[in-house]
């Protein structure tokens, strides 16, 4: 059961600039604990805080409630004690609607692909990035299928796709939202080596843009490709 | 969000089809029966309007004893108006009536000439008729007396019990219609479920998912509506070309019957459950 963590890529401010990082903070998670509901505790008193154009990797095996810790942050679970502050908003407190207007600022994944499975490549991602409220022109999705090597498949329906291809257009359009926030859970699941490194290079490059990524992970081989501070959710 | 709902619509739109027609049937039942109690009333207060007595006479009847029985007539406290039908009358009604002069058939015009007597709205009744019927036939010169009270209360009485059947089995179809509309909505929703969840945990709002369906159900409505009055209107016009003549409903009670509808409709979606599932 893990302890409090602090995760900052960045060296930790000091005297008065603490307030100013404080604020910075774009994920706070304070002494969480969850249960799940046959009464066993996933975690006890789990602190983590993510700031800007930072990374973090959770890491835990089947059962170790990486994927409840995500469900947790994008508010889908709220029986739970502690205090969770996602972009500056305690979600405890949000409304179910408010959420959802959260969750639309947030990029995310989840451990099953949320792609519209009747829609093609370019309708997906058009959907996706209306819900978060944002609009682009249509030639300007083009270019960035084009620059990925997506653009192929830009007119397929995501049902004639696989697991790896849905996983990494789940990739591109939170690429294309460039959200404050990011949170996958196992982005890098069933995923082969060279997808692994392409999802690592897109991670790498939006934290350098900016963006915050937490991502859960079970392959322990797949810290070398991101070298991120880490969490184990085993000890 | 318009977009979303004509993508909703044209997904959806062989089942808008499908279901307007087992629909459109359950409505077809309900407004026929409503529409037979309609014609029915109307003919009823028609043929109450015509109540009236008609005397037919001998042809050995002179024009004074004609006149003599008008008088008689006229001082009747019932009397209302008269009508005197002469054999040459009621020969051109009867020929209009079959279509071809009874004369070229028969050689002869058999009908007699009779006098019609209306009384006052408040001596409509086959009682007194029948006393007036008793007093004209003691005349010499009078073959009969024919009245059609007897047919009429027939009729009002079986109105009533038609109206009562209807009124039964109009809230029976009404039923039948909500629960129908009911399980097809189910039935779309049970459809449009995952995609829901999806959009409203990418960030939809619970109205914006529900709005399409709405939509959905309004134009379902619309379409069943009037597909069911444009059948039983076929049906109708087929009916009073060749059997009797149907009145059929007035423009103001179509208008009322697609917006009743209409409205059930899209009721009964605001208030249907949608629950829409999320990773929870």
């Amino acid at each position: 059961m893990p302890g409090g963590v602090n995760v900052n890529q960045n060296p930790l401010p000091q005297g008065v600039f603490f307030i100013y990082h404080y604020l910075m903070a774009i994920l706070n998670v304070d002494k969480l604990t969850y249960r799940l509901p046959n009464g066993r505790a996933l975690y006890k008193d789990f602190s983590l805080e993510l700031n800007d154009s930072s990374g973090i990797l959770i890491y835990g095996p089947n059962g170790s409630g990486k994927s409840s810790l995500v469900k947790i942050l994008l508010g889908l679970v709220r029986h739970y004690s502690g205090r969770v502050e996602v972009l500056g908003k305690d979600i405890k407190r949000l409304s179910k609607a408010k959420m959802t207007d959260l969750r639309r600022e947030i990029g995310f994944q989840m451990e099953e692909p949320v792609v519209f499975e009747d829609m093609n490549l370019m309708q997906n991602i058009s959907v996706y990035l209306r819900l978060s409220g944002q609009k682009h022109a249509k030639s300007e999705i083009i270019s960035t299928l084009y620059e990925t090597g997506f653009s192929g498949l830009r007119n397929k329906r995501l049902s004639a796709l696989s697991w790896g291809e849905m996983r990494m257009i789940e990739i591109l359009r939170i690429m294309m939202k460039s959200p404050r926030l990011i949170i996958c859970d196992q982005p890098f699941a069933a995923l082969d080596d060279d997808t692994v490194e392409w999802v690592a290079e897109k991670f790498r490059a939006m934290v350098n843009s900016g963006s915050s990524v937490l991502a859960t992970f079970s392959r322990p081989e797949v810290r070398d490709h991101l070298g991120w501070p880490e969490i184990d959710l085993t000890r | 969000m318009f977009n979303q709902c004509l993508g909703f619509l044209n997904k959806y739109k062989w089942l808008i089809l499908k279901s307007a027609l087992p629909l459109s049937l359950i409505l077809l039942i309900g407004f026929a029966f409503l529409l037979v109690g309609y014609n029915l009333q109307e003919a009823t207060q028609g043929i109450e309007g015509r109540y009236a007595l008609e005397i037919f006479l001998k042809d050995a009847a002179l024009p004074e004893d004609i006149d003599s029985l008008q008088r008689f007539l006229t001082q009747q406290p019932a009397f209302d108006s008269l009508e005197m039908v002469t054999r040459e009358d009621a020969l051109d009604r009867m020929s209009n009536i079959l279509g071809e002069d009874l004369t070229e058939v028969l050689g002869y015009n058999p009908l007699p000439a009779s006098i019609i007597f209306y009384p006052a709205d408040s001596y409509k009744s086959r009682t007194y008729l029948e006393i007036l019927k008793r007093q004209v036939e003691l005349f010499d010169y009078v073959e009969k007396g024919v009245f059609a009270g007897e047919w009429l209360e027939e009729l009002e009485r079986f109105n009533e019990i038609f109206l009562r059947i209807t009124s039964a089995f109009l809230i029976l179809v009404l039923v039948a219609y909500i629960l129908l509309l009911y399980m097809i909505l189910n039935h779309l929703w049970l459809k449009h479920q995952g995609t829901a969840g999806k959009l409203h945990l990418l960030g939809m709002s619970r109205f914006n998912l529900r709005l399409p369906v709405y939509i959905w159900s309004l134009i379902s409505a619309l379409i069943t509506s009037i597909m069911g009055l444009i059948i039983l209107a076929i049906a109708a016009s087929i009916i009073s070309k060749y059997f009797i003549a149907v009145r059929y409903f007035e423009p103001q009670h179509v208008i009322a019957i697609i917006i009743s509808f209409t409205a059930i409709s899209v009721l009964l979606t605001i208030f249907k459950p949608m629950k829409i599932p999320l990773y929870e």
